[in-house]
């Protein structure tokens, strides 16, 4: 012991202390060592003071006063060193300092007491920190977490956090979500006491893969949770893992009600599939057109009308299957209603489906180009084909309706004549009856009687044999040979031909068959071949033609005479009419050519003829041919 | 009423010879005795129409509606193309068995018409014919 020891502490000492002041000379610290013995002396402080405070050795030595001064605020512990309390280990204390320039620092300050031999507070030795870059960013990190913590408090989206299988924490959204009244409600309890039975596994099993690692983060999983109530709700949840404050695993979880958001999407579906099931069910084929015209939708009654498929019709341009003689007319319109957005018009056109038939159709093209879900021209149009024809066929009945009216006014009126004349008589004659004297008078008038008597009869059966030509139907129709039916007929008018000396050629090669009615037929020729004869000429020998001949649909008999012929235009109406005679001193009914006209007509034929007074007269009879 | 003398001339325009026959019994019982020329077609009643002098006119016409060619209206339409007043002293009657509505209505369109008489034609109708009592209707049934 002597002094070679305290000179060996002395340099160790000394080396320490240069040690010391080297180190700190780039480091925001300094040292320095505290005189117990001696309260308020400081026995040194390292250089470094003076970067980090401003002040330099020579002032802290100076002024004792200087190391309380510079305290602008200390942690828990008194720094003042009276020291009543004596830490035995190394103590730590966060204090503010201010420089020497005014600045205010954060420090850290690390002292530990140092005993003597006897076991009495010897010396201090501390070492202060600058740690206001530290400090800073702590502050920061606060005022951050602050922050979020605000941002999470706010959320409109429930936010939890969950440790450990617990719900840790709860935002406000959370808990008006879950219809709690207060976060206490909840926080403690397990997540999946508030998951749906239904979906408990799923987020179970979700939740874990997040806690182990396997997935960072889990976003927007449609779930349903049940609110302390019991009512569930639908939710939409996101979940990530992280580390908490406390530097442990745990899972922030979002999670948004949803419900309302379900029920509009459903009511959207709902709506979609009955307008959906409205328009796929419409007998009208409904389609969505682009301004070119090519099919972007069309309904089922499109394919079904049209007899295209679906997948034809989606390659199709309206135009193309639009009958030709209608395509350039449609166009124009179509091109007119492009420039008038939200006008709608209405068309009539003919289309040509996949078998080739022509269609007529009508009905209305809106413009919705300007919409954007639509996007096209809606076209809404239906097959009034068979109306159209339905029409035409109502025009057909009415018109022969019309013509069966005509008829029976005819024979109305002339019955009216025909049959009253002969009764009237009858009854004047009655009267003269009475009154006659002599035999031979008596005879007379009975002969008289007889005549009208038959005369009425003969009417009446006219009449009931022109009402039933309307009866006739074609099941009664025949095939037959004009040669064999011109035999027939003129079998019965031998006694005339023969008298009359007439000569009558035949020419039927051109058609020699025709199906029709044999007894019409029969009497038709019989009718005007009898014509013919009885109103031969006087002047020359009488020759009668009979020719037939296809023209279109129809076969054509023509009976060309030589005879006295007809004053068409002032009697041509008469020619046809009912008990109309133009010669009365030629002996006839009079219903001979109506009755050969009426069958003709009765059968969907016509006739026509021509004729020159005093040089001859043809007649023309158009039969249907099949 | 224009007497041509005691006997007044009377027409009678229908090819029904049946009625011709009962007409001609009837006008042979008149209380005024009558001449009566019966013409079955009425295109020859126009033509002599057309030639005679006013005064060997009829003085009465019994015209039948349905004739073959030319009937009652064809007839009256002819006539009134011969000159403004063809029948100056000339009482025309259609005389007809139609009791058709259309027929009566037709006849009444023609002002030379003076009356429709339905067939069968009672004596007492014909004598108040040629005596000029017949009432001012229109349609005299027997």
């Amino acid at each position: 012991m002597g002094d070679g020891l305290q000179v060996k502490e002395t340099k160790t000492e000394e080396r320490l202390q240069t040690y010391f002041e080297l180190l700190s000379r780039g480091y925001r610290f300094y040292l320095f060592k505290l005189n117990m013995k001696t309260p308020h002396n400081l026995m040194y402080i390292s250089p470094s003071c003076y970067q980090m405070l401003g002040y330099r050795q020579k002032e802290f030595y100076a002024d004792p006063k200087l190391r309380t001064k510079i305290i602008i605020s200390d942690g828990i512990n008194n720094l003042n060193p009276t020291y009543k309390y004596i830490p035995a280990d190394v103590e730590y204390v966060e204090a503010q300092f201010q420089r020497k320039d005014g600045k205010i620092i954060w420090v850290e300050l690390h002292r530990k007491a140092f005993y003597d031999a006897n076991g009495s507070p010897d010396f201090i030795l501390g070492i202060v920190i600058d740690s206001s870059v530290r400090k800073a960013a702590e502050l920061k990190a606060r005022e951050t977490e602050a922050r979020y913590e605000k941002l999470i408090e706010m959320s409109p989206d429930g936010v939890a956090i969950e440790k450990k299988g617990v719900i840790q924490f709860v935002n406000r959204s959370m808990v008006e979500l879950l219809g709690a009244k207060s976060p206490e409600e909840i926080i403690g309890r397990s997540v999946c006491d508030f998951v749906h039975p239904h979906y408990q596994k799923d987020m179970r099993e979700k939740i874990e893969s997040i806690m182990k690692g396997e997935t960072q983060l889990l976003s927007h999983i449609d779930s349903r949770a049940v609110q302390l109530s019991g009512k569930i709700v639908d939710v939409d949840a996101s979940a990530r893992r992280f580390i908490d404050n406390k530097n442990e695993e745990a899972a922030l979880i979002f999670v948004r009600n949803t419900t309302d958001k379900k029920i509009s999407e459903q009511k959207i579906r709902d709506s979609e599939v009955l307008f959906r099931s409205t328009i796929e069910n419409s007998v009208d084929m409904i389609m969505h057109c682009d301004k070119d015209g090519n099919f972007k939708y069309v309904s089922h009654s499109c394919v079904r009308e049209l007899s295209y498929s679906a997948e034809e019709l989606a390659k199709i341009n309206g135009f193309d299957i639009i009958y030709p003689d209608d395509r350039q007319s449609s166009k124009e319109i179509f091109c007119d209603l492009l420039k008038k957005p939200a006008q709608s018009i209405f068309l009539t056109f003919r289309i040509v489906n996949k078998a080739g038939e022509v269609l007529w159709i009508e009905g209305t093209f809106l413009n919705l180009l300007h919409v954007s879900a639509v996007n096209a021209i809606v076209v809404n149009i239906r097959n009034i084909t068979e109306r159209r024809q339905s029409e035409q066929e109502k025009r057909d009945l009415y018109e022969r309706i019309k013509q069966h009216a005509n008829k029976l006014e005819q024979l109305t009126y002339v019955t009216s004549h025909n049959l009253r004349a002969p009764l009237a008589n009858l009854l004047s004659l009655t009267e003269i009856m009475r009154h006659a004297k002599e035999e031979n008078m008596m005879e007379q008038v009975v002969d008289k009687m007889e005549i009208s008597v038959r005369r009425l009869d003969n009417t009446l059966r006219d009449v009931i044999h022109i009402m039933s030509l309307q009866q006739r139907e074609e099941k009664d129709w025949q095939q037959m040979s004009w040669e064999d039916i011109y035999n027939e007929a003129t079998q019965r008018l031998e006694n005339q031909i023969q008298q009359s000396g007439v000569v009558i050629r035949t020419a039927f090669k051109d058609a020699p068959t025709i199906n029709f009615n044999r007894t019409y037929l029969i009497n038709i020729i019989q009718n005007l071949v009898e014509n013919a004869i009885k109103y031969r000429s006087p002047n020359r020998p009488a020759t009668i033609l009979l020719k037939t001949e296809t023209i279109k649909k129809y076969t054509r008999l023509t009976v060309v005479d030589n005879g006295i012929g007809i004053d068409l235009k002032n009697y041509g109406t008469k020619l046809f009419g009912l008990y109309q005679r133009l010669h009365p001193e030629i002996a006839g009914k009079g219903i001979g050519l109506y009755l050969v006209k009426s069958q003709v007509e009765s059968q969907g034929g016509y006739m026509e003829v021509e004729s020159e007074p005093d040089v001859g007269t043809a007649f023309y009879v158009y039969l249907t041919n099949n | 009423m224009n007497l041509n003398g005691p006997s007044p001339l009377i027409w009678v325009i229908d090819d029904d010879d049946i009625h011709n026959y009962v007409v001609g019994h009837l006008l042979n019982m008149t209380n005024v005795q009558c001449k009566s020329e019966v013409f079955t077609d009425a295109i020859v009643a126009t033509e002599k129409i057309k030639k005679l002098p006013v005064t060997d006119l009829p003085d009465i016409i019994l015209l039948d509606i349905n004739m073959p060619v030319m009937n009652a209206w064809d007839f009256l339409d002819i006539i009134k193309t011969i000159a403004p007043d063809p029948l100056p002293s000339t009482r025309t009657y259609v005389l007809s068995s139609s009791i058709y509505e259309k027929d009566i209505d037709k006849a009444r369109e023609y002002p030379a018409v003076y009356g429709y008489l339905t067939k069968p034609v009672s004596l007492t109708t014909i004598n108040d014919v040629i005596g000029g009592t017949l009432s001012p209707t229109f349609v005299h049934d027997s």
